[in-house]
């Protein structure tokens, strides 16, 4: 055979290697592809955590960028209480932070309350704009379930009125949650901000009393987010001595400023949050407090972070215990307590709690604080609405049975937090929304897919060290109303925020564009774009992609 | 090797790892891979040292594999850097895919591979099949039996490589020399480099002139790229030879591609390789003083095979026993066939026994090596006879 006749090069004029000498894009190398790289975030598991939906990784990394307005902006998107919740939210963002996996959880919290306090120190919320004719909307209550609907329906462009019993708005968060956790400076701006947003407020006025629930029926919609104030009957031999007290009862004179000296020792009864911070309010007022708990340790109820901070302070619980009388003898009661062990599970899986016989203590102390949970009170509601033991049952839509009165918050919802009540409050406004726009109201399901640490590349990541917030000296702490937390400076938090690994979203870090080994990635309109007409579909960008924001597509194949 | 007085320098004690990284410094590898294989670590380790200290200004990857070391040279190479990676055994084997690759792009890498018996079973021990199962991917390969000729033939391997514009692959046995101490000269740097230039090439990667290389090619191309590379490694038969007496009139050490020993009256002449050769040596001088006619020729070169030379050596009245630490099985020791396939065109095979022996590190000793003489040295050969010695019966 010959080659003579053609025109390609002899041996000797052709290079020692085989290199191009011109462009080789006529290879499309994209033909070999059968499945197709894409980039799509996937969903922080902090964001999915948050019960109030925040973007948490959103705000972090405007925060690394010195954003602080777009940070403040982004949460009060989904949040109009970042201060707030920045202080006494039980966070539990941060238990599914990817980063513990790591090393330790990003500190979420600090991070939002130091954007919170800037918001609050440097923008001035603005009215919204109302639209007349989208109606009036009456909240009932103004804990963090009412404002926080309040809020969203106003961003909606409804005309908002709130109607609270109580002189201040505010809920639990005032009447419940002592100063030394969230300063009332703190709470009164950034409700504040909500009257400066066009917030109608109507103080002093209890539904069903001041007012019948039928006057609000020239309302287009009612949300009922009255909270769960009613304590739990508390009936043995004594309970109705002098000295004996409902903890809401103790804590709404505290948090009002009524702070008299308690002298010796104190009993609380409960564990959940009330009993907690009653026993804090009880020992910064002189008294030595101690919780009894019916169930073992690893039992209370209340949020780990405050079992945490008061056994810092010194207070004791006592677990398996349950009192049984109450005598009173000159100044002091003598309170009667049964030693409790645990037996056989019972159909719920959780074991019965069983009375030792014969195993009685006797505890002297000059008050018995009674925190056994709470309930709310229904009585002044319609009696055609549908309820449950628990509360108000609205299946999750937020709807009641009767069209237009919707529910949130601690009395339709057993969460019993403040960000579930800051959740379900905006909820509740994207229900009442629908339904005035004559669609039918669902539950939200977040569908998006979570990334989890499994899914991360962490050969790219450092380990390093989390900045912790700290606490104010124990002479103050233990004696005074004093915020016992102090905030992160700036420059902590904003090293705190570089830590955030961005789960799930791009940030650009280029690994993608860099370790294409067909030139497939370029950028975009500040992301990336994938030429399939080369890209072969090897996956080594999904790999490389530190933080899961690539994934895996069957190629569309024309039909 | 006639010695002769070293010009510059300084003498130190020094295992085979570590003059293959002293040797790899002062060639200024600009680009270093190595993923940690037993016995190479040594050469790493030594290496990470120089780097570390800044005492070699070498961008030192760490990689996920063997497969990945060289990858990532190739890579390097391509744009115009000087090379390094050290491997052994299952880590060569690894990287097959990726030295044909280095051979088809025409890059000058340099690779030290401690010789390591392949597995199954586990080995760590001396044997050579794993750089001679990688004897068709164009690599020239050395092998080596001092310390000093660890040091001085990479030093040959980059002025050789870099001519002709093929990777060059320096065998030296996996604890008989990697973990060996020999007094060992270090010559100057500034002597090394004038020996050896900075690598230059046309044919590199530069983000100014986007190429592409290795591309898929057409059959109406393939086949001059590879008869270009046999061109190639023709070529290095004579560059070899220059480079041998430029590094002489540096640095005053003779070498070839064939060392040759007790040659001119020899009735019975050992050809063998690498440390093996040293023992072989050792012996040979022995049985001289036994008045036995018997002489040695060590291969130093295995690609190309310096079959020219070797026919100039040897004699039909001769008889030659190869000693081969590897085997190609279904066939026989390898450079027994080498041998044999060489000497065929002027009938001269038909004195060569081939043998193999000291697989997996098992040892041998100068006693072995005469009783081999011993027992080889009568009797009719039949083409493509092939024994093993040292098999427990
Ligand atoms: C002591 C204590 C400490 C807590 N600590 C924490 C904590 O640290 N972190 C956390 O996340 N959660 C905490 N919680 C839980 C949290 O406070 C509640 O889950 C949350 O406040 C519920 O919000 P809400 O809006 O549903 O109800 P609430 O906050 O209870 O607000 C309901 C409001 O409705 C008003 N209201 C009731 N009935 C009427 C009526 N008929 N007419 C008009 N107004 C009415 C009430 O006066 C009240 O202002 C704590 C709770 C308690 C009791
Ligand atoms: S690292 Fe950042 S994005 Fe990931 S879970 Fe933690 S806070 Fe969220
Ligand atoms: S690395 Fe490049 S070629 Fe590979 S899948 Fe991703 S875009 Fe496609």
């Amino acid at each position: 055979m010959s080659d003579k006749d053609t025109h390609l090069p002899p041996v000797n004029a052709m290079p020692p290697l085989p290199i191009s000498q011109g462009w080789m894009g006529w290879n499309r190398t994209g033909e070999w592809r059968y499945f197709d790289p894409v980039h799509e975030n996937h969903l922080p598991p902090c964001n999915h955590a948050c019960p109030a939906g925040e973007d948490i990784q959103s705000f972090a990394s405007l925060l690394v960028q010195r954003k602080f307005r777009e940070a403040y902006d982004v949460i009060r998107e989904s949040n109009p209480l970042p201060s707030v919740c920045g202080r006494v939210c039980n966070h539990p963002c941060a238990a599914n932070c990817n980063r513990s996996e790591l090393d330790d959880a990003v500190s979420i919290r600090c991070l939002e309350r130091l954007i919170g306090d800037w918001g609050l120190k440097n923008v001035k919320t603005q009215a919204a704009v109302i639209d007349p004719d989208k109606g009036e909307i009456a909240i009932i209550g103004s804990g963090p379930a009412g404002l926080s609907a309040a809020w969203h329906l106003t961003n909606l462009q409804y005309k908002v009125t709130v109607f609270e019993a109580s002189p201040k708005a505010g809920g639990m968060l005032r009447g419940g949650i002592p100063e030394f956790r969230l300063p009332r400076k703190t709470l009164d701006a950034e409700i504040h901000s909500l009257v400066d947003r066009g917030i109608e407020f109507r103080h002093n006025v209890r539904i069903g009393q001041d007012i019948p629930i039928d006057d609000l029926q020239r309302f287009r919609a009612i949300l009922i987010a009255i909270g769960a104030h009613k304590p739990r009957v508390f009936d043995i031999p004594g309970s109705d001595l002098p000295g004996v007290q409902q903890g809401l009862d103790f804590l709404a004179e505290v948090n009002c400023g009524k702070r008299d000296f308690i002298e010796g020792n104190v009993a609380i009864l409960g564990g959940n949050n009330t009993a907690i911070q009653c026993a804090r309010a009880a020992l910064r007022l002189g008294g030595k407090p101690t919780i009894y708990f019916r169930r073992s340790a690893n039992e209370v109820p209340a949020f780990a972070d405050q079992i945490e901070e008061a056994r810092q302070e010194g207070i004791e619980i006592t677990s398996l215990t349950a009192p049984t009388t109450i005598r009173k003898t000159g100044n002091e009661l003598k309170l009667t307590l049964q030693r409790l062990t645990l037996g056989k599970r019972d159909s719920s899986g959780k074991r019965i709690a069983l009375s030792i016989r014969g195993a009685h203590t006797e505890v002297t102390v000059s008050r018995v604080i009674v925190a056994l949970g709470e309930d709310p009170d229904l009585t002044f509601l319609p009696r055609r609405i549908d309820r449950e033991s628990w509360g108000i049952n609205t299946g999750g839509t937020h709807q009641t049975n009767v069209g237009n009165i919707f529910a949130a918050g601690d009395c339709a919802d057993n969460r019993r937090s403040v960000g579930s009540a800051i959740g379900a409050g905006k909820a509740a406004a994207q229900s009442i929304d629908r339904y005035l726009h004559g669609k039918t109201v669902f539950v939200e399901s977040a569908n998006r897919i979570v990334t989890r640490f499994a899914d991360l590349n962490v050969a790219y990541f450092q380990r390093s060290q989390v900045v912790e917030r700290k606490k104010i000296p124990d002479d103050r702490r233990l004696t005074s109303f004093a915020e016992v937390n102090i905030g992160l400076a700036e420059a902590d938090a904003l090293r705190e925020a570089a830590r955030c690994l961005s789960c799930g979203v791009c940030n650009s870090c280029d690994n993608c564009l860099t370790f294409c080994p067909d030139h497939a990635v370029t950028k975009q309109n500040g992301g990336y774009k994938i030429n399939y007409d080369y890209c072969k579909g090897c996956g080594i960008c999904i790999h490389e992609c530190p933080r899961d924001a690539i994934h895996l597509r069957i190629k569309q194949v024309p039909r | 090797m006639k010695a002769k007085t070293v010009t510059t320098g300084s003498k130190m004690l020094l295992n085979g790892s570590q003059a293959a990284a002293h040797a790899v410094r002062a060639a200024r590898a600009e680009v270093i891979t190595t993923y940690p294989i037993v016995p190479q670590s040594l050469i790493a380790k030594q290496l990470l040292e120089f780097c570390s200290k800044g005492e070699l200004q070498a961008r030192y990857v760490s990689v996920e594999s063997a497969h990945s070391a060289l990858s990532t040279l190739i890579g390097a190479s391509a744009t115009g850097a000087r090379t390094f990676t050290a491997t052994s055994s299952q880590g060569l084997a690894l990287m097959h895919e990726m030295l044909h690759w280095a051979v088809g792009d025409r890059l000058p890498i340099v690779i030290a591979n401690v010789n390591r018996a392949l597995g199954a079973p586990w080995s760590i021990w001396v044997d050579h099949n794993d750089s001679l199962s990688q004897r068709d991917t164009g690599w020239i390969q050395f092998y080596v039996s001092s310390c000093q000729e660890v040091f001085d033939t990479i030093l040959q391997a980059y002025r050789l490589g870099e001519i002709v514009q093929l990777p060059v692959m320096v065998n030296l046995d996996g604890f008989y020399l990697s973990h060996t101490i020999e007094p060992t000269i270090l010559p100057e740097l500034a002597e090394v480099d004038a020996f050896l230039p900075p690598y230059q090439t046309e044919w590199r990667l530069d983000p100014q002139k986007p190429r592409s290389i290795g591309n898929l090619t057409s059959p109406d191309y393939y086949l001059e790229f590879r008869y270009k590379i046999q061109e190639a490694m023709d070529a290095a038969k004579a560059v070899t030879n220059d480079v041998y007496q430029e590094f002489e009139s540096h640095f005053g050490r003779h070498y070839g591609s064939l060392d040759c020993y007790e040659l001119e009256d020899a009735k019975t002449v050992f050809i063998t390789y690498a440390t093996m050769a040293q023992t072989v040596k050792h012996a040979v001088r022995e049985m001289r003083r036994e008045g036995k006619k018997v002489g040695l020729i060590r291969i130093r070169m295995f690609r190309p095979f310096p079959a020219e030379n070797l026919r100039q050596l040897v004699r039909s009245s001769c008889r030659y026993i190869v000693l081969d630490r590897n085997v190609s099985f279904g066939a026989g020791g390898i450079f027994g066939q080498e041998i044999r396939a060489a000497l065929h065109s002027q009938a001269l095979d038909s004195g060569v026994v081939s043998i193999t022996l000291g697989l997996g590190g098992r040892d041998v000793s100068p006693a072995m090596i005469k009783e081999i003489a011993a027992k080889y040295s009568e009797g009719e050969v039949f083409a493509g006879d092939h024994y093993w010695e040292g098999v427990r019966s």
